[in-house]
Protein backbone atom coordinates (compact mmCIF):
# COMPACT_ATOMS: atom_id res chain seq x y z
CA UNK A 1 0.00 0.00 0.00
CA UNK A 2 2.73 2.42 1.04
CA UNK A 3 4.89 1.51 -1.94
CA UNK A 4 1.97 2.21 -4.24
CA UNK A 5 1.56 5.60 -2.58
CA UNK A 6 5.24 6.42 -3.07
CA UNK A 7 5.11 5.31 -6.68
CA UNK A 8 2.04 7.50 -7.24
CA UNK A 9 3.84 10.37 -5.53
CA UNK A 10 6.91 10.03 -7.70
CA UNK A 11 4.81 9.87 -10.86
CA UNK A 12 2.98 13.00 -9.75
CA UNK A 13 6.26 14.81 -9.13
CA UNK A 14 7.76 13.69 -12.44
CA UNK A 15 4.74 14.75 -14.41
CA UNK A 16 3.85 17.81 -12.37
CA UNK A 17 4.27 20.08 -15.38
CA UNK A 18 1.73 18.14 -17.39
CA UNK A 19 -0.49 17.89 -14.33
CA UNK A 20 -0.43 21.67 -14.11
CA UNK A 21 -1.99 21.79 -17.55
CA UNK A 22 -5.04 20.12 -15.97
CA UNK A 23 -5.24 22.99 -13.44
CA UNK A 24 -3.97 20.69 -10.70
CA UNK A 25 -0.67 21.76 -9.23
CA UNK A 26 1.78 19.63 -7.33
CA UNK A 27 4.35 21.30 -5.12
CA UNK A 28 6.62 20.36 -2.32
CA UNK A 29 10.14 20.04 -1.08
CA UNK A 30 12.84 17.40 -1.24
CA UNK A 31 14.85 17.40 1.97
CA UNK A 32 18.08 15.80 3.12
CA UNK A 33 18.94 16.20 6.80
CA UNK A 34 22.21 15.28 8.39
CA UNK A 35 22.48 15.29 12.18
CA UNK A 36 24.80 12.38 12.72
CA UNK A 37 22.92 10.24 10.24
CA UNK A 38 21.41 11.01 6.86
CA UNK A 39 17.63 11.29 6.65
CA UNK A 40 15.89 12.13 3.41
CA UNK A 41 12.33 13.31 3.24
CA UNK A 42 9.69 14.46 0.83
CA UNK A 43 6.93 16.96 1.41
CA UNK A 44 4.19 17.06 -1.15
CA UNK A 45 1.07 19.12 -1.57
CA UNK A 46 -1.62 18.82 -4.19
CA UNK A 47 -3.21 22.11 -5.13
CA UNK A 48 -6.60 21.16 -6.43
CA UNK A 49 -8.67 23.81 -8.19
CA UNK A 50 -11.60 25.05 -6.04
CA UNK A 51 -15.05 23.79 -6.89
CA UNK A 52 -17.29 26.80 -6.44
CA UNK A 53 -16.95 27.81 -2.80
CA UNK A 54 -15.43 24.48 -1.81
CA UNK A 55 -11.80 23.42 -1.82
CA UNK A 56 -9.92 20.25 -0.96
CA UNK A 57 -6.32 20.36 0.30
CA UNK A 58 -3.99 17.41 0.59
CA UNK A 59 -0.41 17.63 1.90
CA UNK A 60 1.76 14.93 3.37
CA UNK A 61 5.31 14.09 4.33
CA UNK A 62 7.32 10.93 3.79
CA UNK A 63 10.25 10.33 6.13
CA UNK A 64 13.25 8.40 4.84
CA UNK A 65 11.29 6.91 1.89
CA UNK A 66 14.34 5.74 -0.06
CA UNK A 67 16.14 4.22 2.91
CA UNK A 68 13.01 2.44 4.09
CA UNK A 69 12.17 1.18 0.61
CA UNK A 70 15.70 -0.15 0.15
CA UNK A 71 15.48 -1.85 3.54
CA UNK A 72 12.11 -3.35 2.59
CA UNK A 73 10.34 -1.47 5.38
CA UNK A 74 7.18 0.62 5.39
CA UNK A 75 7.70 4.31 4.88
CA UNK A 76 6.61 6.75 7.56
CA UNK A 77 3.74 8.72 6.10
CA UNK A 78 2.13 11.67 7.81
CA UNK A 79 -0.82 13.59 6.41
CA UNK A 80 -0.42 17.25 7.27
CA UNK A 81 -3.55 18.35 5.46
CA UNK A 82 -6.45 16.39 4.10
CA UNK A 83 -9.51 18.51 4.44
CA UNK A 84 -12.48 19.98 2.70
CA UNK A 85 -13.37 23.63 3.21
CA UNK A 86 -16.61 25.26 2.22
CA UNK A 87 -17.09 29.00 2.32
CA UNK A 88 -20.71 29.79 3.15
CA UNK A 89 -21.59 33.49 3.28
CA UNK A 90 -20.39 34.56 6.73
CA UNK A 91 -19.17 31.09 7.72
CA UNK A 92 -16.26 28.92 6.58
CA UNK A 93 -16.34 25.28 7.59
CA UNK A 94 -13.21 23.11 7.40
CA UNK A 95 -13.41 19.38 8.08
CA UNK A 96 -10.52 16.93 8.19
CA UNK A 97 -6.78 16.96 8.99
CA UNK A 98 -5.73 20.60 9.16
CA UNK A 99 -3.27 22.90 10.91
CA UNK A 100 -4.80 24.65 13.90
CA UNK A 101 -2.35 27.38 14.75
CA UNK A 102 -3.06 30.43 16.86
CA UNK A 103 0.24 32.19 16.24
CA UNK A 104 0.52 35.92 16.70
CA UNK A 105 4.15 36.53 15.72
CA UNK A 106 6.00 35.39 18.85
CA UNK A 107 8.82 32.84 19.15
CA UNK A 108 7.06 31.22 22.12
CA UNK A 109 3.32 30.93 22.42
CA UNK A 110 1.91 29.93 25.81
CA UNK A 111 -1.69 30.21 24.57
CA UNK A 112 -1.59 28.33 21.27
CA UNK A 113 -4.31 25.79 20.54
CA UNK A 114 -1.66 23.10 20.89
CA UNK A 115 0.88 24.04 23.53
CA UNK A 116 4.61 23.78 22.85
CA UNK A 117 7.26 26.29 21.91
CA UNK A 118 7.60 26.68 18.20
CA UNK A 119 8.71 29.28 15.75
CA UNK A 120 6.51 30.21 12.86
CA UNK A 121 8.66 28.69 10.18
CA UNK A 122 9.34 25.43 11.98
CA UNK A 123 7.59 22.21 11.34
CA UNK A 124 5.59 20.95 14.25
CA UNK A 125 3.47 17.90 13.63
CA UNK A 126 1.30 18.53 16.69
CA UNK A 127 -0.46 21.48 15.10
CA UNK A 128 -1.87 19.25 12.36
CA UNK A 129 -4.96 17.69 13.84
CA UNK A 130 -8.23 16.05 12.81
CA UNK A 131 -10.77 18.77 13.40
CA UNK A 132 -13.88 20.64 12.43
CA UNK A 133 -13.31 24.37 12.30
CA UNK A 134 -15.92 27.10 11.91
CA UNK A 135 -14.58 30.52 10.99
CA UNK A 136 -17.00 33.43 11.29
CA UNK A 137 -15.72 36.76 9.95
CA UNK A 138 -17.10 39.81 11.76
CA UNK A 139 -15.39 42.60 9.83
CA UNK A 140 -12.16 42.91 7.82
CA UNK A 141 -9.87 42.19 10.79
CA UNK A 142 -12.17 40.63 13.37
CA UNK A 143 -13.46 37.09 13.51
CA UNK A 144 -14.61 34.23 15.68
CA UNK A 145 -13.14 30.74 15.26
CA UNK A 146 -14.62 27.62 16.82
CA UNK A 147 -12.67 24.36 16.74
CA UNK A 148 -13.53 20.84 17.74
CA UNK A 149 -10.65 18.40 17.31
CA UNK A 150 -10.15 14.71 17.82
CA UNK A 151 -6.68 13.98 19.26
CA UNK A 152 -7.50 10.26 19.58
CA UNK A 153 -9.25 10.00 16.21
CA UNK A 154 -12.82 10.77 15.22
CA UNK A 155 -15.25 10.03 18.03
CA UNK A 156 -18.59 11.14 19.41
CA UNK A 157 -17.34 10.79 22.97
CA UNK A 158 -17.21 14.39 24.21
CA UNK A 159 -14.52 13.52 26.81
CA UNK A 160 -12.13 12.49 24.06
CA UNK A 161 -12.65 15.66 22.09
CA UNK A 162 -10.78 18.93 22.41
CA UNK A 163 -12.61 22.25 22.05
CA UNK A 164 -11.47 25.74 21.32
CA UNK A 165 -12.79 29.20 20.57
CA UNK A 166 -10.84 32.23 19.49
CA UNK A 167 -12.05 35.78 18.98
CA UNK A 168 -9.79 38.13 17.02
CA UNK A 169 -10.40 41.86 17.14
CA UNK A 170 -8.53 44.70 15.48
CA UNK A 171 -8.45 47.87 17.56
CA UNK A 172 -6.53 50.97 16.44
CA UNK A 173 -3.75 49.02 14.74
CA UNK A 174 -3.55 46.39 17.49
CA UNK A 175 -4.38 42.74 16.91
CA UNK A 176 -6.11 41.40 20.02
CA UNK A 177 -7.18 37.82 20.55
CA UNK A 178 -9.06 36.04 23.31
CA UNK A 179 -9.16 32.27 23.30
CA UNK A 180 -10.47 29.36 25.28
CA UNK A 181 -9.39 25.71 25.07
CA UNK A 182 -10.78 22.63 26.77
CA UNK A 183 -8.39 19.72 26.44
CA UNK A 184 -9.50 16.10 26.15
CA UNK A 185 -10.17 14.41 29.49
CA UNK A 186 -7.04 12.24 29.54
CA UNK A 187 -4.72 15.25 29.38
CA UNK A 188 -2.14 15.67 32.14
CA UNK A 189 -2.39 19.44 32.31
CA UNK A 190 -5.40 21.39 33.63
CA UNK A 191 -8.18 20.81 31.13
CA UNK A 192 -9.28 24.37 30.59
CA UNK A 193 -7.28 27.32 29.40
CA UNK A 194 -8.01 30.99 28.82
CA UNK A 195 -5.64 33.09 26.75
CA UNK A 196 -5.20 36.69 25.74
CA UNK A 197 -2.74 38.06 23.17
CA UNK A 198 -1.94 41.46 21.72
CA UNK A 199 0.35 42.67 18.94
CA UNK A 200 0.97 46.15 17.63
CA UNK A 201 3.52 48.91 17.20
CA UNK A 202 4.94 51.39 19.68
CA UNK A 203 7.07 53.80 17.70
CA UNK A 204 9.61 51.78 15.70
CA UNK A 205 9.14 48.69 17.86
CA UNK A 206 6.75 45.83 17.33
CA UNK A 207 5.38 44.82 20.73
CA UNK A 208 3.33 41.82 21.73
CA UNK A 209 2.35 39.77 24.71
CA UNK A 210 0.16 37.00 26.04
CA UNK A 211 -1.47 35.90 29.28
CA UNK A 212 -2.55 32.33 29.83
CA UNK A 213 -4.64 30.91 32.67
CA UNK A 214 -5.00 27.12 32.93
CA UNK A 215 -7.50 25.75 35.38
CA UNK A 216 -9.48 22.70 36.41
CA UNK A 217 -11.60 21.81 39.38
CA UNK A 218 -9.68 20.35 42.30
CA UNK A 219 -6.19 21.45 41.25
CA UNK A 220 -4.25 24.69 41.40
CA UNK A 221 -4.50 26.90 38.37
CA UNK A 222 -1.44 27.72 36.30
CA UNK A 223 -0.64 31.13 34.87
CA UNK A 224 1.72 32.10 32.06
CA UNK A 225 2.86 35.54 30.94
CA UNK A 226 4.77 36.52 27.82
CA UNK A 227 6.09 39.92 26.82
CA UNK A 228 8.04 40.50 23.64
CA UNK A 229 9.32 43.10 21.22
CA UNK A 230 10.92 43.13 17.80
CA UNK A 231 12.95 45.76 16.04
CA UNK A 232 14.92 46.27 12.85
CA UNK A 233 18.24 48.06 13.19
CA UNK A 234 19.11 49.87 10.00
CA UNK A 235 22.74 49.24 9.13
CA UNK A 236 24.08 51.44 6.30
CA UNK A 237 20.53 52.34 5.14
CA UNK A 238 20.33 48.92 3.60
CA UNK A 239 21.06 45.91 5.74
CA UNK A 240 18.45 45.43 8.41
CA UNK A 241 19.35 43.45 11.47
CA UNK A 242 16.15 41.95 12.79
CA UNK A 243 15.94 41.44 16.55
CA UNK A 244 13.34 39.81 18.74
CA UNK A 245 13.36 39.47 22.52
CA UNK A 246 10.86 37.70 24.73
CA UNK A 247 10.36 37.07 28.40
CA UNK A 248 8.19 34.15 29.43
CA UNK A 249 7.23 33.17 32.92
CA UNK A 250 5.03 30.15 33.36
CA UNK A 251 3.95 28.23 36.41
CA UNK A 252 3.74 25.18 34.16
CA UNK A 253 7.08 23.53 34.98
CA UNK A 254 8.20 26.71 36.79
CA UNK A 255 9.67 28.18 33.67
CA UNK A 256 11.24 31.61 33.49
CA UNK A 257 12.82 32.12 30.12
CA UNK A 258 14.41 34.89 28.15
CA UNK A 259 14.55 34.14 24.44
CA UNK A 260 16.31 36.33 21.96
CA UNK A 261 16.59 36.04 18.22
CA UNK A 262 18.79 38.02 15.86
CA UNK A 263 19.05 37.74 12.09
CA UNK A 264 21.56 39.37 9.78
CA UNK A 265 21.00 39.10 6.01
CA UNK A 266 24.43 38.81 4.40
CA UNK A 267 23.01 39.33 0.94
CA UNK A 268 19.86 38.50 -1.01
CA UNK A 269 20.65 34.79 -0.80
CA UNK A 270 22.10 34.15 2.62
CA UNK A 271 21.51 34.95 6.26
CA UNK A 272 23.02 34.18 9.64
CA UNK A 273 20.84 34.04 12.70
CA UNK A 274 21.06 33.08 16.33
CA UNK A 275 18.42 32.13 18.85
CA UNK A 276 19.44 32.20 22.50
CA UNK A 277 17.36 30.78 25.31
CA UNK A 278 18.27 31.55 28.91
CA UNK A 279 16.45 29.81 31.71
CA UNK A 280 16.42 32.06 34.75
CA UNK A 281 15.07 29.19 36.83
CA UNK A 282 18.15 26.96 36.47
CA UNK A 283 20.69 29.26 34.81
CA UNK A 284 21.08 27.16 31.67
CA UNK A 285 21.71 28.77 28.32
CA UNK A 286 21.15 27.32 24.87
CA UNK A 287 22.67 28.92 21.78
CA UNK A 288 21.25 27.94 18.39
CA UNK A 289 23.24 29.54 15.55
CA UNK A 290 22.14 29.01 11.97
CA UNK A 291 23.49 29.91 8.56
CA UNK A 292 21.37 29.52 5.49
CA UNK A 293 22.11 30.11 1.85
CA UNK A 294 20.32 29.55 -1.42
CA UNK A 295 22.78 27.80 -3.71
CA UNK A 296 22.71 27.89 -7.51
CA UNK A 297 19.75 25.97 -9.02
CA UNK A 298 17.56 26.90 -6.09
CA UNK A 299 18.91 24.44 -3.52
CA UNK A 300 18.76 25.72 0.05
CA UNK A 301 21.50 24.86 2.50
CA UNK A 302 21.17 25.41 6.23
CA UNK A 303 23.89 24.67 8.76
CA UNK A 304 23.43 25.10 12.46
CA UNK A 305 23.80 23.69 15.87
CA UNK A 306 22.69 23.72 19.44
CA UNK A 307 25.17 24.56 22.19
CA UNK A 308 24.39 24.05 25.84
CA UNK A 309 26.83 24.27 28.77
CA UNK A 310 27.93 20.85 30.09
CA UNK A 311 26.38 19.07 27.11
CA UNK A 312 27.85 17.88 23.87
CA UNK A 313 27.04 20.30 21.07
CA UNK A 314 24.63 19.11 18.44
CA UNK A 315 24.93 20.12 14.82
CA UNK A 316 22.80 19.78 11.77
CA UNK A 317 22.98 20.27 8.04
CA UNK A 318 19.89 20.53 5.88
CA UNK A 319 19.63 20.57 2.11
CA UNK A 320 16.27 21.23 0.56
CA UNK A 321 14.88 21.85 -2.87
CA UNK A 322 11.43 23.43 -3.17
CA UNK A 323 9.56 22.62 -6.40
CA UNK B 1 8.23 87.01 -49.67
CA UNK B 2 5.34 84.53 -49.27
CA UNK B 3 7.85 81.73 -48.66
CA UNK B 4 9.61 83.80 -46.05
CA UNK B 5 6.29 84.54 -44.32
CA UNK B 6 5.42 80.84 -44.33
CA UNK B 7 8.82 79.96 -42.93
CA UNK B 8 8.43 82.57 -40.18
CA UNK B 9 4.96 81.24 -39.31
CA UNK B 10 6.34 77.69 -39.14
CA UNK B 11 9.25 78.73 -36.95
CA UNK B 12 6.95 80.73 -34.71
CA UNK B 13 4.58 77.78 -34.40
CA UNK B 14 7.45 75.45 -33.54
CA UNK B 15 8.81 77.96 -31.07
CA UNK B 16 5.39 78.35 -29.46
CA UNK B 17 4.97 74.60 -29.18
CA UNK B 18 8.46 74.35 -27.81
CA UNK B 19 7.74 77.08 -25.31
CA UNK B 20 4.46 75.39 -24.38
CA UNK B 21 6.23 72.09 -23.78
CA UNK B 22 8.88 73.54 -21.51
CA UNK B 23 6.34 75.83 -19.87
CA UNK B 24 4.63 72.94 -18.14
CA UNK B 25 4.76 73.38 -14.42
CA UNK B 26 6.09 70.64 -12.16
CA UNK B 27 2.57 70.03 -10.91
CA UNK B 28 1.35 69.57 -14.47
CA UNK B 29 4.19 67.17 -15.29
CA UNK B 30 3.59 65.10 -12.17
CA UNK B 31 -0.18 65.16 -12.77
CA UNK B 32 0.41 63.76 -16.27
CA UNK B 33 2.75 61.09 -14.86
CA UNK B 34 0.19 60.21 -12.19
CA UNK B 35 -2.49 59.95 -14.90
CA UNK B 36 -0.35 57.24 -16.50
CA UNK B 37 1.26 55.52 -13.56
CA UNK B 38 -0.93 56.11 -10.52
CA UNK B 39 -3.08 53.05 -10.12
CA UNK B 40 -6.34 53.53 -8.26
CA UNK B 41 -7.36 49.95 -8.67
CA UNK B 42 -5.87 47.10 -10.67
CA UNK B 43 -5.26 43.40 -10.97
CA UNK B 44 -1.74 42.50 -12.05
CA UNK B 45 0.38 39.44 -12.63
CA UNK B 46 4.07 40.09 -12.20
CA UNK B 47 7.47 38.46 -11.99
CA UNK B 48 10.39 39.51 -9.84
CA UNK B 49 13.87 38.25 -10.76
CA UNK B 50 16.46 38.74 -8.04
CA UNK B 51 20.04 38.47 -9.28
CA UNK B 52 23.13 38.46 -7.13
CA UNK B 53 26.57 37.65 -8.50
CA UNK B 54 25.16 35.36 -11.17
CA UNK B 55 22.63 33.60 -8.94
CA UNK B 56 18.96 34.10 -9.69
CA UNK B 57 15.69 33.64 -7.88
CA UNK B 58 12.42 34.19 -9.68
CA UNK B 59 9.26 35.04 -7.80
CA UNK B 60 5.85 35.31 -9.42
CA UNK B 61 2.81 36.96 -7.95
CA UNK B 62 -0.75 38.07 -8.48
CA UNK B 63 -1.85 41.35 -6.93
CA UNK B 64 -5.06 43.28 -6.41
CA UNK B 65 -4.78 46.98 -5.61
CA UNK B 66 -7.53 49.35 -4.61
CA UNK B 67 -6.62 52.77 -3.23
CA UNK B 68 -4.65 52.18 -0.03
CA UNK B 69 -5.27 48.44 0.03
CA UNK B 70 -3.47 45.62 -1.71
CA UNK B 71 -3.41 41.85 -1.67
CA UNK B 72 -0.45 39.96 -3.13
CA UNK B 73 -0.26 36.19 -3.54
CA UNK B 74 3.05 34.55 -4.43
CA UNK B 75 2.76 31.70 -6.93
CA UNK B 76 6.36 30.50 -7.45
CA UNK B 77 7.26 27.12 -5.85
CA UNK B 78 9.44 28.48 -3.03
CA UNK B 79 6.81 30.93 -1.77
CA UNK B 80 3.64 29.36 -3.15
CA UNK B 81 0.61 30.48 -1.14
CA UNK B 82 2.41 33.20 0.86
CA UNK B 83 0.18 36.25 0.87
CA UNK B 84 0.46 39.84 2.00
CA UNK B 85 -2.47 42.07 2.81
CA UNK B 86 -1.97 45.77 3.24
CA UNK B 87 -4.76 47.89 4.64
CA UNK B 88 -3.57 51.46 5.06
CA UNK B 89 -0.46 51.17 7.23
CA UNK B 90 -1.35 47.67 8.45
CA UNK B 91 0.53 44.75 6.93
CA UNK B 92 -0.58 41.15 7.39
CA UNK B 93 1.07 37.97 6.19
CA UNK B 94 -0.47 34.56 5.58
CA UNK B 95 1.82 31.63 6.36
CA UNK B 96 0.66 28.80 4.09
CA UNK B 97 2.12 25.95 6.14
CA UNK B 98 0.36 26.93 9.37
CA UNK B 99 -2.49 28.56 7.44
CA UNK B 100 -2.40 31.45 9.86
CA UNK B 101 -2.65 35.23 9.46
CA UNK B 102 -0.04 37.18 11.41
CA UNK B 103 0.23 40.94 11.75
CA UNK B 104 3.65 42.17 10.65
CA UNK B 105 5.39 44.86 12.71
CA UNK B 106 5.52 48.29 11.08
CA UNK B 107 9.32 48.40 11.01
CA UNK B 108 9.33 45.43 8.64
CA UNK B 109 7.82 47.62 5.91
CA UNK B 110 11.22 49.03 5.03
CA UNK B 111 12.77 45.55 4.64
CA UNK B 112 13.43 44.07 1.20
CA UNK B 113 10.27 42.26 0.12
CA UNK B 114 10.88 38.52 -0.08
CA UNK B 115 14.64 39.11 -0.39
CA UNK B 116 14.39 41.59 -3.26
CA UNK B 117 15.75 45.13 -3.73
CA UNK B 118 12.17 46.44 -3.52
CA UNK B 119 11.02 47.13 0.01
CA UNK B 120 7.45 46.46 1.07
CA UNK B 121 7.04 50.23 0.96
CA UNK B 122 8.42 50.38 -2.61
CA UNK B 123 5.83 47.83 -3.63
CA UNK B 124 2.95 49.18 -1.62
CA UNK B 125 3.49 52.95 -1.58
CA UNK B 126 0.10 53.77 -2.99
CA UNK B 127 -0.10 57.51 -2.32
CA UNK B 128 0.36 59.94 -5.16
CA UNK B 129 3.95 61.20 -5.34
CA UNK B 130 2.79 64.83 -5.14
CA UNK B 131 1.28 64.09 -1.72
CA UNK B 132 4.59 62.71 -0.45
CA UNK B 133 7.22 64.96 -2.06
CA UNK B 134 7.77 68.60 -3.00
CA UNK B 135 9.05 68.51 -6.57
CA UNK B 136 11.12 71.00 -8.55
CA UNK B 137 12.17 70.90 -12.19
CA UNK B 138 15.95 70.86 -12.21
CA UNK B 139 16.65 70.34 -15.90
CA UNK B 140 16.05 68.50 -19.12
CA UNK B 141 18.16 65.59 -20.39
CA UNK B 142 18.03 62.95 -23.06
CA UNK B 143 17.82 59.36 -21.86
CA UNK B 144 18.12 56.44 -24.26
CA UNK B 145 17.31 58.87 -27.09
CA UNK B 146 14.17 60.22 -25.39
CA UNK B 147 13.99 63.81 -24.12
CA UNK B 148 13.19 63.89 -20.42
CA UNK B 149 12.30 66.35 -17.70
CA UNK B 150 14.50 65.89 -14.66
CA UNK B 151 12.66 66.46 -11.39
CA UNK B 152 13.84 66.42 -7.83
CA UNK B 153 11.49 65.54 -5.00
CA UNK B 154 12.16 66.24 -1.33
CA UNK B 155 9.97 64.47 1.21
CA UNK B 156 7.14 66.55 2.61
CA UNK B 157 7.78 67.19 6.29
CA UNK B 158 5.84 64.76 8.45
CA UNK B 159 5.22 62.26 5.65
CA UNK B 160 6.52 58.73 6.19
CA UNK B 161 8.42 57.87 3.02
CA UNK B 162 11.07 55.32 2.15
CA UNK B 163 13.52 57.85 0.66
CA UNK B 164 14.22 61.44 1.62
CA UNK B 165 15.05 62.59 -1.92
CA UNK B 166 14.25 61.18 -5.31
CA UNK B 167 15.40 62.30 -8.75
CA UNK B 168 13.16 61.40 -11.63
CA UNK B 169 13.61 61.37 -15.38
CA UNK B 170 10.21 61.85 -17.03
CA UNK B 171 9.67 61.07 -20.70
CA UNK B 172 8.52 64.40 -22.22
CA UNK B 173 6.37 62.68 -24.81
CA UNK B 174 4.75 59.82 -22.90
CA UNK B 175 4.92 61.22 -19.36
CA UNK B 176 6.22 58.08 -17.74
CA UNK B 177 9.18 57.79 -15.42
CA UNK B 178 12.18 56.30 -17.21
CA UNK B 179 14.71 56.47 -14.43
CA UNK B 180 14.71 57.22 -10.75
CA UNK B 181 17.48 57.75 -8.23
CA UNK B 182 16.60 57.31 -4.57
CA UNK B 183 18.65 59.05 -1.90
CA UNK B 184 18.96 59.00 1.86
CA UNK B 185 18.79 62.26 3.84
CA UNK B 186 22.59 62.18 4.07
CA UNK B 187 22.71 62.51 0.28
CA UNK B 188 23.84 58.94 -0.23
CA UNK B 189 22.51 57.23 -3.34
CA UNK B 190 20.61 54.13 -2.21
CA UNK B 191 18.86 52.72 -5.25
CA UNK B 192 18.52 53.34 -8.98
CA UNK B 193 15.44 52.28 -10.90
CA UNK B 194 15.65 52.02 -14.68
CA UNK B 195 12.49 51.45 -16.68
CA UNK B 196 13.40 49.18 -19.58
CA UNK B 197 10.00 48.81 -21.24
CA UNK B 198 6.91 50.98 -21.40
CA UNK B 199 3.64 49.81 -22.97
CA UNK B 200 0.44 51.58 -23.87
CA UNK B 201 -2.34 49.80 -21.95
CA UNK B 202 -5.91 51.07 -21.99
CA UNK B 203 -4.76 54.40 -23.40
CA UNK B 204 -2.07 55.05 -20.78
CA UNK B 205 1.68 54.56 -21.01
CA UNK B 206 2.69 52.23 -18.24
CA UNK B 207 6.16 50.89 -17.26
CA UNK B 208 5.99 47.11 -17.56
CA UNK B 209 9.66 46.23 -17.12
CA UNK B 210 12.05 47.86 -14.71
CA UNK B 211 15.29 47.08 -12.92
CA UNK B 212 16.06 48.19 -9.39
CA UNK B 213 19.74 48.31 -8.46
CA UNK B 214 20.68 48.54 -4.83
CA UNK B 215 23.73 50.81 -4.79
CA UNK B 216 24.75 49.67 -1.32
CA UNK B 217 25.22 46.10 -2.47
CA UNK B 218 27.55 44.85 -5.16
CA UNK B 219 26.35 42.88 -8.19
CA UNK B 220 22.74 42.82 -7.13
CA UNK B 221 19.61 43.84 -8.97
CA UNK B 222 15.91 43.04 -9.03
CA UNK B 223 13.98 43.00 -12.28
CA UNK B 224 10.27 43.62 -12.01
CA UNK B 225 8.16 42.55 -14.96
CA UNK B 226 4.45 43.21 -15.18
CA UNK B 227 3.13 40.24 -17.16
CA UNK B 228 -0.40 41.58 -17.34
CA UNK B 229 -2.35 44.40 -15.77
CA UNK B 230 -6.02 45.29 -15.80
CA UNK B 231 -6.92 48.79 -14.64
CA UNK B 232 -10.10 49.42 -12.65
CA UNK B 233 -11.22 45.79 -12.65
CA UNK B 234 -14.22 44.55 -10.75
CA UNK B 235 -12.71 43.55 -7.41
CA UNK B 236 -14.97 41.26 -5.38
CA UNK B 237 -16.14 42.72 -2.08
CA UNK B 238 -14.17 41.30 0.84
CA UNK B 239 -10.94 40.96 -1.16
CA UNK B 240 -8.93 43.02 1.33
CA UNK B 241 -9.93 41.18 4.49
CA UNK B 242 -8.28 38.65 6.79
CA UNK B 243 -11.12 36.31 5.87
CA UNK B 244 -9.91 36.33 2.27
CA UNK B 245 -6.23 36.24 3.26
CA UNK B 246 -6.51 32.79 4.84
Amino acid sequence: MMRRLILTTMILVMFSSSVQALALEVGGELIVNFDGQIKEGLELELFLPPLGNSEVRYAFTLDRPLQDLLAGEDVTYFAKKLYIKHRFPGLHLTLGRQPVSWSFGSLLNPVDYTLGAETLDQENASKYTDALEAFIPLNWNSSLTLVSSFPAGFTTDLDQMKWGARARIGVKGYDLTVNYVQEEKRTLIPRQRLGLTFKGDVGDFGVYGAVGHQFATGIDSINSYLLGADYSYNLNYDTKIHMQLEYLVSELGDQELIVGGIGYPIDDFSEVSMITTVSLANGSTVLIPRYQITLPRGVDLAIGGSFTANKNPEGFLRLSYPF
Amino acid sequence: MRKLTLLLVCLLTLALFGLQASALTVEEIIAKVDANQYVKSARAEAEMIITNAGRKITKTMVSFVDDDNSLTTFTNPRDRGTRFLKRGDDLWMFFPDAEENVKISGHMLSQGMMGSDFSYQDMMESDKLTELYNFTLIGEEELEGRPCYVLEGIAVEGQEVSYYRRKLWIDQDRFTGLKEELYAQSGRLLKVLNVTQVKQIDGRWYPVESVMENKLRKNTKTEFIVKSIEFDPEIPPGTFTLENLR
